[in-house]
C-alpha cells in the first residue's frame, strides 16, 4: 500500500503509536474493552490530524473492516459520550479505505500496475455493505495491465470468517469456506483478490492447507505489481 | 385473569416507551389525506388507460395459471360457459346473486343447460359441487388480482370450495394496482362498520411448493381459475 | 419437544454433514433468493419502499399501547371478542377454553409461528381435542412430530422420499413418490378434516388498528378454509403485528410477498374483520382475537433492539444468510431460525436460554439489505453480544475473557505490542510447517488450524521495516 500510495506521489506516514481499533473486542461483545482501545485509538488520529503537519492528512487503512469500525461502528460504541463524538467525526471523515481512498480522493483508477493472471475479486462484507464499496477495487482490478477480470458466482457472500466467529464456530465457518472456494475454482480464476486480511487469511488459509493452486492476493499487493 | 393481563401489557409496554413518548397526537397522523379527491384523480388515470389495463391484466394473468376467455357480449359470456360446461361435465354449480350476474340471467341460464344449483349455505353440497361463478368487485391490474367482497349476496365458499372457480371480470372494475385499490376501498368507507366481514385477494389457483419446491396447483382452493372478460 | 436450550453449534455440526439437507438448502436459498432479487429490482422504487415500511412500523411500535387499544375497540365492533394473552401458557388456556365453551370436538388449524411458539398443539391434545395443520408443510411436519425448519417453506429439510414413506406409515396409503400424487392425497384427507371441523385456529400476517381486520397471506387456500368453514375461527395475533392504517396494507402487501416467494402478490390474502354478519350466508358465527404479548412487551424497552419487532416474517433474511445457508433451521433451536431467529429467540426466551445466537452470524449484512423493514440485525446482534457478555452466559467463558484483557493490554501499550509482535515469530516456530504457514496451533487456536493454515508472523515487523527504509518494501 505505501508502495501504490508513494508511487503516485503521496507523502506517507506511520504513526508508531497506533496498534488496533477495537474491533475484535466490540464484535465479541466486550464494549468497554472496546472503547478503551478505541478511545486510544481516536487520540492518536486526532491528535496527529490537529497537528500543523497533519491539517490536510486522511488516514488510509487497507482493510473495509478496521475503516468500518472507525467510519461506522464508532458511532454506535460511543453513542453515550458527546464529548467523544465530536473526535469520531473528525477522524472518521478523514478515514479512508484504500480503493476508496484512490478513487474519491486521488481520482485515480490506472496506477501503473502490471500483472499476469486471471483474477477474481471477493467482495468483503464490511467494504461492501457497512461502506457501500462494490465498483471502486473491480475498476482498479481491471485497469492493471496483463489481468484478465473474471466475477465468480456468490462473490458477495461471507467468506465464513467472521473474527471470533470463526473461532467460536469452525464447522460452520468452514462450510461457508468451502462454497466460497468452489465458486472462486468454479471462476477459472488464478488469483484471487480482496481488499480486507481477514477474509485473505481465511481463504488464503484454507486454499494452501488444500494444496489449490490459486493465489490469494491484496488489492494493494496487485496495484503494486510491475509484472 | 385475561383483564389483568391486559393491564399488565398495557403497563409494561408503556414503561417500555417511557422516553418515546413524544408521539402524542401522531396516531392516525395520515388519516386525514382526503380519499374521496384521491380516488377521483384514481378514477381519472384508470379511464385513461383502460384498455392498456386490460391487455396488462390478461397477461399477469397467464403468469399464475390462470385461463382467461375473453368475451365481448353478454350473449358470449353464456356461450363460453356452456362451452367450459360441456368440455369438464359440469353437473353441478353455485352462484353470486349480484347485479350484474342478476341482469345478465346467467343463474337460470345454467339450469335450463340441466345443471343443478346448490347454495354455499350447506358446506357439505357446496364442497361436492363442480364449479363456483362469480363476479369481482375489483380486479388488480399489475398482478393479476382478483378482489371479492364478502356480502349477503356474495358468500366465500363460492370462490373456495368447488375444485373449478370462474370469475367474471368487467372492465370498470380494473385498478391499475394495489395503491389505487386502497385509495377507493378507503374513499367508500364511510363508516367503518359497513367494513364487509371478509375480503379475498385471488391471485390464480391454490398452489404449493411444500414438497421440494415442486410447484403442485389445487392444494386446497380451486385447482382451476378461469377469468371471463368483459 | 419442548424448549430448553439452544445448542447451535452441536445442532449446526449435525445439519452440515446432513447431505439431503444440504442440498434442499440450497435449492430453497436460491430459489427464493432469485425470486425475491428479480421481484424487488422489478419495482423501480424498491428502497423508499422499505424505508417506508420500516418507518409504519417504527410508528406502531412506539404508539403500540394506543393501536392496541383502538384494534380492540374496533374488533369488538365488528362482533368479535379479543382476549389478552401475557405468555405461552395463558395463550394456550385461553384457546383451549374457547373451544371447551364452544363444545369443539376437532379443530383445524393454518400456518401460524405464534401457535408453534406457544405449542397450542400439545395443549389440544391434553385437553382431549383432535387438531389438523393443515398447511401442506406443517402437516407433513406434524406428521412426523418436528419443528418448521423455514419460516415459508416449513418441511424444506423433508425428501419426497420422507414424504412418501411418513405418509404411508402414518396414514396406512400405499407408497406415492411424486408430489403431486402426495399432494392429493393431503387434500383429500384435509379436505373431510375441514369439513367436520368445529374451530379453525390461524395466525395473522397484519392486524389494522383502524378498522379491527386481521390479514392472513398464503398460496394454499387452507387459512381461508380455516377461517371459513368452522363454526368458530380463533386468530392468535403476536402485538407487534399491527399496522395503523387500512392503506397501509398496499405497502405491506406489495413488500411481504415480495420479500418472501418473489411473487409479485401471494395466491390468496383474507381480510377478515370480525364474524360473519347476520346477513351473511357463510363464514364462522364467532370470531375471537388472542393479542400474544410472550416476551414482546419486554423488548420495546430497549431502545437498540426494539426493531427486532418490526419483523413481518418474510424470511428473507434467512435466504440470503450464509449461515442459515448451512445449518438449517433447527440449528436455531426453537421456532425462528436464520438472522431472525439469533436476534429474536434470545430476547423472547431470554438470552440465558440461547446465549450462542447472538454469535451465530459472521455479521455479514447480507439481511439487513434485504430486510423489508431494515432492521439492522448487525447493530442489534452486537448489542445481544454484549448483553451476553454482562450477564456472564455462554462461550464467553473465562478464557475468552482473559484472552480480551491480554489483547486490551497488549495494544493499550506500544512497547508492549511491538515485543508481542516480536515474539510471535519465535513462539510460533515449532508450529511452523513445510508450506511456511502454521498447520497445527494449541486450542482454541486448533478451532482455526484443523481445517485453515494459519499464515506466519513475520521476521521483521512492518515497524521494523518502516524504520528501517520508511516502507520501500510496500
Amino acid at each position: 500500500m505505501v508502495k501504490v500510495l508513494k508511487s503516485l506521489g503521496v507523502e506517507v506516514d506511520f504513526i508508531e503509536e497506533q496498534t488496533c481499533c477495537g474491533q475484535p473486542a466490540f464484535n465479541s461483545g466486550y464494549q468497554d474493552d472496546a472503547r478503551a482501545v478505541a478511545e486510544r485509538f481516536l487520540s492518536i488520529f486526532d491528535t496527529t490530524l490537529n497537528d500543523e503537519s497533519g491539517k490536510d492528512a486522511y488516514i488510509v487503512c487497507p482493510s473495509g473492516s478496521c475503516t468500518s469500525m472507525v467510519k461506522v461502528f464508532y458511532e454506535e460504541l460511543f453513542k453515550n459520550s458527546p464529548e467523544l463524538l465530536n473526535k469520531v467525526r473528525h477522524v472518521s471523515q478523514k478515514t479512508f479505505e484504500f480503493s476508496e481512498f484512490l478513487i474519491k480522493v486521488l481520482n485515480t483508477v490506472d496506477v501503473g500496475a502490471g500483472y499476469k493472471g486471471v483474477v477474481t475479486y471477493h467482495d468483503s462484507c464490511h467494504l461492501l455493505r457497512e461502506l457501500g464499496v462494490k465498483d471502486g477495487p473491480r475498476e482498479l482490478i481491471k485497469s492493471v495491465k496483463g489481468v484478465k477480470f473474471k466475477e465468480m458466482e456468490l462473490h458477495d457472500a461471507c467468506c465464513g470468517f467472521g473474527g471470533t466467529f470463526s473461532i467460536k464456530f469452525p464447522k460452520v465457518s468452514v462450510s461457508m469456506l468451502d462454497e466460497k472456494i468452489e465458486c472462486i475454482i468454479n471462476s477459472g480464476a488464478d488469483t484471487l483478490v480482496s481488499a480486507d486480511m481477514g477474509c485473505l487469511m481465511n481463504i488464503g488459509g484454507a486454499l494452501s492447507r488444500r494444496e489449490i493452486p490459486v493465489r490469494v492476493m491484496h488489492l494493494a499487493e496487485l496495484l503494486a505489481s510491475r509484472g | 385473569m385475561s383483564n389483568n393481563s391486559r393491564e399488565e401489557i398495557l403497563h409494561t409496554i408503556r414503561k417500555g416507551l417511557e422516553g418515546v413518548g413524544k408521539n402524542e397526537g401522531k396516531v392516525l397522523a395520515d388519516a386525514n389525506r382526503n380519499f374521496h379527491s384521491e380516488a377521483e384523480e384514481v378514477h381519472k388515470r384508470i379511464d385513461e388507460s383502460q384498455s392498456a389495463l386490460i391487455t396488462q391484466f390478461a397477461g399477469e394473468l397467464k403468469e399464475v395459471n390462470t385461463n382467461v376467455i375473453e368475451t365481448g357480449s353478454k350473449n358470449e359470456i353464456k356461450k363460453s360457459l356452456l362451452g367450459l360446461i360441456k368440455e369438464k361435465e359440469l353437473k353441478s354449480f353455485s352462484i353470486w346473486e349480484s347485479q350484474f350476474l342478476k341482469e345478465i340471467n346467467l343463474k337460470q341460464e345454467l339450469k335450463d343447460a340441466g345443471l343443478k344449483l346448490v347454495t354455499a349455505k350447506n358446506k357439505n353440497r357446496i364442497a361436492n359441487s363442480d364449479i363456483g361463478i362469480t363476479e369481482v368487485d375489483y380486479a388488480i391490474a399489475d398482478t393479476g388480482t382478483l378482489v371479492l367482497l364478502t356480502d349477503k349476496n356474495q358468500p366465500r365458499s363460492v370462490s373456495l370450495l368447488p375444485p373449478i372457480h370462474l370469475a367474471i371480470v368487467r372492465p370498470e372494475n380494473l385498478v391499475r394496482n394495489i395503491g389505487d385499490l386502497f385509495v377507493i376501498l378507503k374513499s367508500r368507507l364511510e363508516n367503518i362498520e359497513d367494513i364487509t366481514s371478509c375480503m379475498t385477494f385471488i391471485t390464480g389457483p391454490s398452489r404449493t411448493a411444500d414438497i421440494e419446491l415442486s410447484l403442485t396447483l389445487g392444494v386446497h382452493g380451486p385447482k382451476e381459475l378461469f377469468v371471463l372478460t368483459l | 419437544m419442548g424448549f430448553e436450550e439452544v445448542r447451535f453449534e452441536q445442532d449446526s455440526e449435525k445439519a452440515i454433514h446432513n447431505k439431503p439437507l444440504q442440498k434442499a438448502l440450497v435449492n430453497v436459498t436460491n430459489r427464493f433468493r432469485t425470486a425475491r432479487n428479480k421481484a424487488s429490482e422489478d419495482v423501480p422504487n424498491w428502497d423508499n419502499l422499505r424505508a417506508a415500511a420500516r418507518e409504519i412500523k417504527k410508528e406502531t411500535i412506539e404508539n403500540l399501547d394506543k393501536y392496541l387499544l383502538m384494534l380492540e375497540e374496533r374488533v369488538k365492533r365488528a362482533g368479535g371478542k379479543v382476549h389478552w394473552a401475557k405468555d405461552a401458557e395463558e395463550a394456550s388456556q385461553i384457546i383451549v377454553n374457547i373451544a371447551r365453551e364452544g363444545n369443539v370436538k376437532s379443530v383445524v388449524k393454518s400456518k401460524s409461528m405464534a401457535t408453534e411458539e406457544i405449542e397450542l398443539n400439545n395443549s389440544f391434545e391434553d385437553a382431549g381435542i383432535k387438531v389438523i395443520e393443515t398447511d401442506l408443510g406443517e402437516y407433513i411436519i406434524q406428521l412426523a412430530g418436528e419443528r418448521p425448519s423455514h419460516i415459508i417453506a416449513p418441511a424444506i429439510h423433508k425428501t419426497k422420499e420422507d414424504i412418501s414413506k411418513l405418509f404411508s406409515a402414518k396414514l396406512g396409503i400405499p407408497r406415492y413418490d411424486k408430489p403431486e400424487e402426495l399432494t392429493k392425497v393431503a387434500r383429500e384427507i384435509l379436505r373431510s378434516e375441514f369439513l367436520n371441523a368445529d374451530m379453525g385456529v390461524s395466525g395473522a400476517n397484519f392486524a389494522v388498528a383502524e378498522t379491527g381486520t386481521i390479514v392472513i397471506v398464503e398460496n394454499e387456500g387452507n387459512a381461508r378454509l380455516t377461517t371459513t368453514v368452522p363454526k368458530i375461527h380463533v386468530a392468535l395475533v403476536g402485538i407487534e403485528k399491527l399496522i395503523p392504517r387500512y392503506e397501509d396494507l398496499s405497502l405491506f402487501l406489495t413488500v411481504l410477498a415480495r420479500s418472501a416467494t418473489g411473487q409479485k402478490s401471494s395466491t390468496y390474502v383474507s381480510f377478515i374483520t370480525g364474524p360473519k354478519r347476520s346477513t351473511d350466508i357463510d363464514g364462522p358465527e364467532e370470531f375471537h382475537l388472542v393479542l400474544l404479548d410472550n416476551g414482546r412487551s419486554k423488548i420495546l424497552a430497549s431502545e437498540e433492539t426494539r426493531e427486532s419487532l418490526y419483523c413481518i416474517r418474510c424470511g428473507a433474511c434467512l435466504n440470503n444468510c450464509p449461515v442459515y445457508r448451512k445449518v438449517g433451521g433447527h440449528s436455531y433451536g426453537w421456532v425462528y431460525s436464520g438472522p431472525i431467529g439469533a436476534i429474536i429467540t434470545p430476547q423472547l426466551m431470554g438470552i440465558d436460554k440461547a446465549p450462542e445466537l447472538p454469535f451465530a452470524s459472521s455479521l455479514c449484512g447480507a439481511c439487513k439489505d434485504v430486510c423489508p423493514v431494515k432492521i439492522d440485525f448487525p447493530k442489534v446482534l452486537l448489542e445481544l453480544r454484549k448483553n451476553v457478555v454482562e450477564s456472564k452466559k455462554g462461550s464467553t467463558g473465562i478464557g475468552e475473557r482473559f484472552g480480551i484483557r491480554l489483547w486490551r493490554f497488549t495494544v493499550e501499550h506500544e512497547s508492549i505490542y511491538k515485543i508481542t509482535n516480536k515474539l510471535s515469530y519465535y513462539f510460533q516456530l515449532p508450529w511452523k510447517g513445510r508450506n511456511g504457514k502454521l498447520n497445527s496451533l494449541p486450542y482454541p487456536f486448533s478451532r482455526w488450524t484443523d481445517q485453515r493454515d494459519f499464515p506466519a508472523v513475520a521476521k521483521k515487523t512492518f515497524r521494523e521495516r518502516w524504520k528501517n527504509n520508511k516502507g520501500e518494501t510496500g
